[in-house]
């Protein structure tokens, strides 16, 4: 199955995390935050530079491009 | 009397800051947390004859040391200090919260959970099974409201309960790697699904705002206008307060000259007072409705949750400075005072993040340059004086994103912070918080009033009025002058070619106020409100518009005060960069301000 890239998905629609792809500290403080595999993500914004508005686990999150490029996921309804 | 030992900890955003001034009274001692610049409250109360002690610890996500706040929680947790922890959960966004509450309960210490903001989780409509939650977590819980104080009693009853339980020696914090992390989250999600019920997945209020506010597009615009509405708001209301400041000024200006020379006191004394002393400090204490204003807005900015936003609006631009959008927060906090501002770069984890920013922070005009636009704008552009000192801001602005461009194009291997920053829900702010921030930066106002700007007051008056044949009567003759003639060759270029003026500029060194009230003094300037007399003065010797406008320049790009530069020193802990900041900011302030002087003087 093909995984997306987050930075290519489209707003209000709920996906799941597959992979990570980042440096290893950034990738802690995404974890703590409880964005791990396995986590459904709703992508509520996205601002014309690439960074995005993300809801994960009750909580909105500002993440700039590099990082939803380094995420990715899968559809939720595909699974 | 025994002490009971509380230490607060929970996520950022949890509402520990507003349960925090909700006990807090008279008796807070702030201080920095050993080795580090992180900022270490402490408060003592008494509750039904037993003193309490809460320590505030700073707001974080997990206890894995990631950053110096995590560490700092951690240490202070592995030596046991705290009789008990009280961990303050954000019931409205339990599953995240939960995180932290799991690793602290792991050390095995007495903890209570604060349920917090359960005013929320019941507007929603939701519900949290408090006893189930508290059998699966095993650990005490109270729902509480920080924002309404509800329950505020019961949480202390329970940890003066709580106390009885013998503590554990020899604690050891957990670091979880990735394979515990999802072990919790799992645990954590099954958690809310049997605790929570009716959990709502429609749209909320906040995203409803956030539609409009972090718009792709209009964002931008927006974040613009709304720092815009701020400044407008301090120059223009403010400016309106200030007129009734100056009356009240004047009066007692009058009412004190009157009683000296009833007492018959010498003329030097009567000139120390009047000219020195209330010219140089009253003057200053004009200002207090712009200071008032701006940080009502700063504090209202920050409480209701749009700060965070403005990191996240504003990452696109930031990135191109080569910042993360984080470095937007301390950039607009040194609109208020740069002091706090450098503080506040804290919060980027890299070195080289933390230094651009601070070397960025002067170019945000803060708030004790103020008084100098005001004054300046209101003598030479009359009734566009709001916007002539709107101008400064903006021509900071600017010339902070033009050097951060250059650096930024000098140094392209430097990795800059990736952001991730949490978007906390909007709320009304609450008015303690808000008063409580607006209070301790006009006591910090008052207080260099008092100190700083009284002191300076009265070496200027010194200055100024001694001369090599003792006290003169004509301040050219004064030691003011010799030093002040010495800089006027550098300065004229610059068209501020006047002594007084580069001796005004060298005692804004002390703090920025200090540039008016120097001025006054200098001229001659009796009562500092009159500016029509100082009008006149400045125009006699042929200071116009564009010379005015200059002074405002330098004084927004010069040297920031004392304050700033021994906060930066302390910082980053290096001589060499804060010599390499006072040389930088100065060449910086001479060559802008010659720039625009030769380009529109012919």
């Amino acid at each position: 199955m093909e995984f997306i890239n987050l930075l290519k998905c489209t707003t209000k629609e709920k996906y799941i995390i597959e992979e990570i792809k980042t440096d290893n500290i950034t990738k802690i403080r995404l974890q703590v935050l409880g964005v791990i595999r396995g986590t459904k993500i709703e992508i509520l914004n996205k601002r014309i530079n690439g960074a995005i508005i993300i809801k994960v686990r009750g909580t909105r999150l500002g993440i700039d491009k590099e990082i939803s490029n380094s995420i990715y996921v899968v559809g939720e309804k595909i699974t | 009397m025994q002490t009971l030992n509380l230490a607060f900890i929970g996520n950022p955003n949890c509402g520990k800051t507003t349960l925090f001034n909700a006990y807090t009274g008279a008796n807070l001692k702030v201080a920095n947390w050993a080795g580090v610049t992180i900022e270490k409250k402490e408060e003592y109360f008494n509750y039904n004859n037993i003193k309490i002690k809460v320590t505030d610890l700073p707001g974080i996500y997990s206890l894995n040391s990631y950053s110096i706040e995590e560490k700092v929680s951690r240490e202070y947790i592995e030596k046991g200090q705290a009789d008990i922890i009280i961990d303050i959960v954000d019931a409205s966004s339990l599953e995240r919260n939960l995180y932290l509450a799991l690793q602290l309960i792991e050390t095995g210490q007495p903890i209570i959970l604060a349920l917090n903001m359960m005013d929320i989780v019941k507007k929603r409509g939701m519900r949290i099974n408090i006893k189930k939650l508290e059998e699966m977590l095993k650990v005490k819980i109270v729902p509480i409201s920080a924002k309404n104080r509800s329950g505020l009693d019961e949480l202390l009853e329970t940890a003066i309960k709580l106390k009885q339980i013998e503590k554990k020696s020899n604690i050891r914090v957990k670091i979880d790697n990735e394979e515990e992390i999802t072990k919790k989250y799992d645990y954590i999600e099954q958690i809310v699904n049997e605790c929570i019920e009716n959990k709502k997945e429609k749209e909320e209020i906040t995203d409803k705002i956030d539609k409009i506010l972090t718009h792709r597009i209009l964002g931008l615009p927006i974040f613009i206008l709304i720092m815009a509405i701020v400044f407008l708001l301090t120059f223009t209301i403010g400016d309106f307060i200030k007129g009734y400041f100056e009356l009240l000024l004047e009066m007692f200006s009058d009412k004190v000259l009157y009683i000296l020379q009833e007492i018959g006191a010498g003329k030097a004394v009567t000139s120390l007072i009047i000219e020195g002393i209330i010219s140089g400090v009253g003057g200053i204490l004009t200002f207090l409705p712009n200071i008032f204003i701006l940080f009502l807005c700063l504090a209202f900015l920050e409480d209701s949750g749009y700060m965070a936003r403005a990191s996240y609006i504003m990452n696109g631009i930031m990135e191109k400075l080569g910042l993360s959008g984080k470095a937007c927060i301390p950039m607009i906090l040194g609109f208020g005072c740069s002091v706090p501002a450098v503080m506040s770069t804290r919060t980027l984890k890299s070195e080289k993040d933390r230094k651009k920013t601070i070397m960025l922070i002067p170019c945000m005009s803060c708030s004790a340059k103020i008084p100098i636009y005001v004054l300046f704008s209101g003598m030479f552009f009359g009734k566009y004086g709001a916007l002539a000192s709107l101008s400064m801001y903006l021509i900071g602005v600017l010339i902070a994103i033009i050097i951060g461009i250059i650096t930024n194009k000098i140094d392209k291997k430097s990795r800059r912070e990736k952001l991730i920053v949490e978007l906390p829900e909007y709320k009304m702010p609450d008015i303690t918080t808000v008063r409580k921030y607006v209070w301790d930066k006009i006591k910090d106002y008052l207080e260099k009033a008092g100190t700083i700007i009284f002191i300076a007051s009265i070496i200027l008056w010194g200055v100024l009025n001694i001369g090599s044949t003792g006290f003169v009567e004509n301040a050219e003759e004064s030691y003011g002058a010799i030093i002040g003639k010495i800089l006027v060759p550098i300065l004229k270029p610059a068209g501020l070619g006047y002594w007084q003026i580069a001796v005004a500029l060298i005692s804004g060194l002390a703090a920025k106020e200090v540039v008016v009230s120097s001025i006054n003094v200098l001229y001659g300037i009796e009562i500092a409100s009159k500016s029509t007399e100082l009008y006149s003065a400045l125009n006699t010797v042929g200071f116009t518009s564009l010379n005015a406008i200059c002074l405002m320049i330098f004084c927004l790009l010069y040297v920031p005060c004392i304050a700033t530069i021994a906060t930066i020193r302390n910082e980053t802990k290096s001589n060499r960069f804060t010599i390499k900041i006072i040389l930088f900011q100065m060449l910086l302030a001479w060559v802008v301000t010659t720039l625009t002087y030769q380009m529109f003087s012919t």
